[in-house]
């Protein structure tokens, strides 16, 4: 089974502390022989949201970010990731479609719709994410959503 | 075992450069030829990742990283 995570996932997945980091780290322990995708946005948005966890007050050292970063770029060279080939104007343009379509009708942030317009392009067997609104929006086009609290 | 002749070689040498760790490419001449191979890289298990995470992050605060990474966005 090939399954893409959302950065809301990925972040808890990757900082023990979150309150959501049992959860994360069970399902994916639970799928852990699966093949899991990321993509370069996946990626950008996971390491840019632990660094912005630094500016929180209390926060973690800047350094934990870059270490967990380079944490996660060994789990793609020694273990269940991999980063999936896309085309970004592609998905420009297929989220511009997707928020004509339900932008009325759902919270969407527009870099959130980008991950909904990259599962068009990989075409997952499960999508994973820790947001109501993604997963919300991630059902309505059909795909096979998990809703991780 | 993926063959590359010496004329591809030196036409496109970033085919040796691209294999993959554990795979391996010959490159056959008169003296039976060179294998080039990239060792396997050590496999990490998912246990293995969540026990460097734990070490990673011990004494950091809690932070609901969903709520805060969302705040103030649209």
């Amino acid at each position: 089974m090939r399954i893409y995570a959302d950065s809301s996932f990925l972040v808890s997945c990757l900082y023990r502390p979150d309150p959501g980091h049992r959860g994360a780290k069970a399902f994916f322990l639970k799928h852990a022989a699966e093949e899991w995708l990321t993509t370069s946005w996946s990626q950008l948005e996971t390491i840019n949201g632990l660094r912005q966890l630094s500016r929180s007050k209390p926060g973690p050292p800047p350094a934990l970010a870059e270490a967990l970063r380079r944490l996660f770029k060994h789990w793609h060279e020694a273990g269940s990731f991999s980063l999936e080939e896309t085309d970004a104007d592609q998905a420009v343009n297929d989220a511009a479609q997707i928020s004509a379509a339900l932008g009325h009708r759902f919270r969407i942030r527009a870099a959130d719709l980008l991950h909904i317009a990259l599962l068009e392009q990989i075409n997952p067997d499960l999508f994973v994410t820790r947001d109501r609104d993604q997963h919300a929006l991630a059902a309505a086009r059909a795909f096979n959503s998990r809703f991780v609290p | 075992m993926k063959t590359i002749t010496r004329r591809q070689l030196s036409r496109e040498p970033a085919r040796l450069k691209n294999i993959k760790p554990g795979e391996s490419v010959l490159v056959p001449d008169a003296k039976g030829g060179l294998v080039v191979t990239r060792r396997k890289k050590n496999k990490m298990t998912a246990e293995q990742i969540f026990a460097e995470i734990e070490r990673l992050s011990a004494g950091c605060p809690s932070i609901d990283t969903l709520a805060f990474l969302r705040e103030g966005e649209e």
